[in-house]
């Protein structure tokens, strides 16, 4: 093994570094810096300045607009980028749809789908959760009819990130109420967010803002031409997109980034003068957050190097996902902790926004153990597929 | 970067485990077995007739006597004495050549931090050092000693005059001793020449040697704890079915698997960051490493007694003697304190994670 990075990634870690020092606009430095936290449309326009460069897509193939970058490339590349303060972009187009078009999808759908997906011309949604169908989501009712050249769904999706930005949603649709597995009647389905009988509720969350919703099929006819693959196998799709989803979630160039922040919480001297890092009791939750992190950074590095590009990442995707969310809301929690009283300010715009970044912090990495698969969900999955309990 | 595993590596895997296999642990020959198979040169660097396998490789061995239960002395009379003779020379050049080929057993006595080492005053030394593992089993030892502001190295024969070395065996079986000099005279001819060295930086490099070999042999035995609960878990019935049927069980099961994998990492990336020359590195990835046994690797043995029920608490059951080999991982080399602070005081300086 060797830990150490080549001659080849550290050229390449130069070029990243040259590319963020001349193309990331200033406004996003300063948003992650100031403790801020970056918007859509931020995230949108860092998506086209990538794509300008070609380097929006690094895990798709040469031949489809992408990178073919190494793993080790792509983590040096998030590790750089989320250190200079560039927005995460939105992972639902170019990390879970377009690997699932890549492997199962026609050549038509790679055709149409992938160019726009590319160039952020079209955003797109996640339609998996539905009411009744939360972490049991193979038991979900919206149903596609096949009618002629055309399915029409009716049904209820919700906890759906951004459906009111986007223009496209992949959707999971039950095709065959009758199959003697709730997972074998599932269907995935693309559905045009402007289509008639698609409605979008906003969803507020605790940390103040409208990023899900609740959206509504009532009689929306879909081209039989949109469905992924193959009619009943939208499980094994879901599945495959799930383990990529997951990968994401574990972020770990952001909290990386993320510790350097906290970091300067800590070293920032208080209203009695003292630094919180020099106290041992902080010191000690510090080092355990990077204790856990030494470790996970490897584990992260491990287990992408050993996969095959468009390979089903599968269960291991879950240990990435338990340890860094746990990371995640760690970082977010002694934030919160450190600054006391005054992160309790509602105000995001306040003076001091390092004071309530934890506080905020908090509100939004609460859901990251229970969207993408929830921490429960998870060892399930590990326990069966890894362990055969 | 990359995680290949050499064919090298490979077979030094095979070769302990085959050795092991066949051997009591904790007994003599088996110092014997694995001095034949090449495993005590491995640590030695090549001046004194050693080796000098980098520290990647001895993961590899590591793991295994974790696996067993038993490093035959491999970490107390190979890998400390291995890196304390690095690049340094003594007096009898002839006991190297002994020690890198295991016909004598050397072990070293560090007190942890510089503060609390005996002092030489006058030529001579009066004072303890605890928990010196191999200490009863060595012909020589290695003393740590402050000398006005610096700390220097002695090697003595552990029949020296105004020496005692007695043995007091650790929880996990490991052998080790209480040393204790009393107006021992120690000179030019006892020193060990570091060249240029500094004998404080040796000594923390020293305990980081330590900390991560007992590291690496805490991944053996948390691997095996792992798998002997699993494989409980699936032959224990209650209730008339298997125990592993329970999610109750199955999430528990579950943490110990995943701390498992995490830990491996951490070890892989200490071993690496002591082959390499940046010492914050090497800090960083130890004290992280410690930081696991502690706030990782015990719960994880806890619970994997938990989960055997009155059995795991049997001595002829072998998961009680693996889950104390985690303890003095833990208590050994630097306390989970001790390294909380190092952590910290890197993170501060900007030289951790950066």
């Amino acid at each position: 093994m060797d830990l150490t990075f080549t001659a080849e990634e550290e050229a390449f870690r130069a070029e990243v570094k040259a590319f963020l020092d001349a193309e990331l606009p200033t406004s996003m430095r300063q948003t992650y810096h100031g403790f801020g936290r970056h918007d859509f449309d931020q995230s949108m326009e860092w998506h086209r300045i990538l794509a300008r460069k070609g380097w929006v897509a690094p895990g798709w193939p040469r031949s489809h607009g992408g990178c073919e970058w190494t793993p080790v490339q792509q983590y040096i590349f998030e590790e750089e980028a989320m250190r200079a303060g560039a927005p995460r972009l939105r992972p639902f187009g170019l990390k879970m749809l377009a690997p699932v078009l890549l492997k199962f999808g026609s050549p038509a759908l790679q055709e149409r789908f992938l160019p726009p997906i590319l160039s952020g011309e079209e955003f797109w949604c996640q339609g998996f959760s539905e009411p009744g169908s939360g972490s049991d989501l193979a038991s979900l009712r919206t149903r596609a009819v096949r009618e002629g050249d055309h399915y029409v769904v009716n049904g209820q999706k919700t906890w759906n990130t951004y459906g009111h930005k986007a223009n496209w949603m992949f959707a999971l649709v039950r095709t065959d109420p009758d199959a003697d597995r709730p997972q074998k009647g599932i269907s995935m389905l693309l559905i045009p967010m402007d289509a008639e009988g698609v409605t979008v509720r906003p969803i507020r969350t605790i940390d103040g803002f409208h990023h899900i919703n609740e959206v509504f099929f009532e009689d929306v006819r879909v081209p039989a031409e949109l469905l992924v693959g193959e009619e009943n196998k939208g499980w094994t799709y879901a599945k495959f997109l799930l383990g990529n989803e997951r990968v994401g979630i574990a972020n770990v160039g952001q909290s990386k980034a993320e510790l350097a922040l906290l970091r300067e919480i800590a070293m920032t001297p208080r209203a009695d003068g003292t630094r919180a890092i020099d106290d041992d009791m902080i010191a000690v939750r510090l080092a355990d957050i990077i204790a856990d992190f030494a470790g996970f950074e490897i584990t992260n590095l491990r287990m992408l190097t050993a996969l095959k590009p468009g390979r089903d990442v599968g269960a291991i995707s879950s240990y990435l996902k338990l340890r860094g969310t746990d990371i995640q809301n760690r970082i977010s929690a002694l934030a919160m902790d450190i600054s006391g009283p005054l992160g309790m300010s509602w105000d995001h715009d306040a003076e001091a926004p390092q004071e309530t970044w934890g506080s905020h912090g908090w509100a939004i990495t609460r859901p990251i153990t229970i969207y993408g698969g929830a921490s429960e969900i998870l060892k399930n999955i590990v326990a069966k597929q890894v362990l055969e309990l | 970067m990359h995680f290949d595993i050499t064919d090298e590596q490979r077979m030094i895997t095979d070769s302990v485990a085959r050795v092991l296999q066949d051997s009591t642990p904790g007994d003599a020959e088996t110092w014997t077995s694995i001095r034949e198979m090449g495993a005590v040169a491995m640590a030695f660097p090549e001046e004194s007739g050693g080796i000098g396998s980098p520290y990647e490789d001895m993961v590899f061995a590591l793991t295994e006597f974790g696996k067993a239960g038993s490093d035959a002395g491999f970490i107390a009379n190979a890998m400390l004495p291995g890196a304390m003779v690095r690049g340094a020379r003594v007096a009898d050049a002839d006991m190297l050549t002994a020690l890198s080929e295991g016909r004598a057993r050397a072990a070293v006595a560090i007190a942890g931090k510089a503060s609390v080492l005996p002092e030489l005053v006058d030529g001579r030394v009066s004072g303890r050092w605890t928990g010196v593992i191999g200490g009863a089993d060595a012909d020589f030892i290695f003393l740590s000693v402050r000398n006005g502001g610096a700390v220097e190295f002695h090697v003595v024969s552990s029949d020296a005059l105004g020496l005692k070395v007695e043995a007091s065996d650790l929880i996990d079986g490991r052998g080790a001793a209480i040393v204790e000099a009393d107006g021992l005279v120690l000179s030019d001819e006892t020193r060990v020449d570091l060249g240029n060295a500094d004998g404080a930086e040796r000594l923390e490099v020293l305990n980081d040697v330590g900390a991560f070999a007992m590291g690496a042999d805490a991944l053996g035995a948390i691997e095996t704890i792992r798998d002997m609960t699993l494989d409980y878990l699936k032959t224990r019935k209650q209730f008339g079915v298997p125990i592993g049927s329970f999610q109750v069980l199955q999430h528990a099961m579950v943490d110990i698997a995943h701390e498992a994998e995490q830990f491996r990492s951490i070890v892989y990336r200490a071993a690496c960051a002591l082959d390499g020359d940046d010492a914050d590195a090497r800090r960083l990835a130890v004290s992280s490493l410690k930081r696991q046994i502690n706030t990782r690797l015990r719960p994880a043995g806890m619970a994997a007694i938990q989960l055997h029920g009155g059995i795991g608490v049997t001595s002829d059951y072998a998961i009680g003697g693996l889950v104390k080999r985690l303890l003095v991982a833990d208590m050994l080399f630097g306390s989970a304190d001790d390294h909380a602070r190092r952590l910290r005081d890197l993170f501060a300086a900007g030289k951790a994670l950066v």
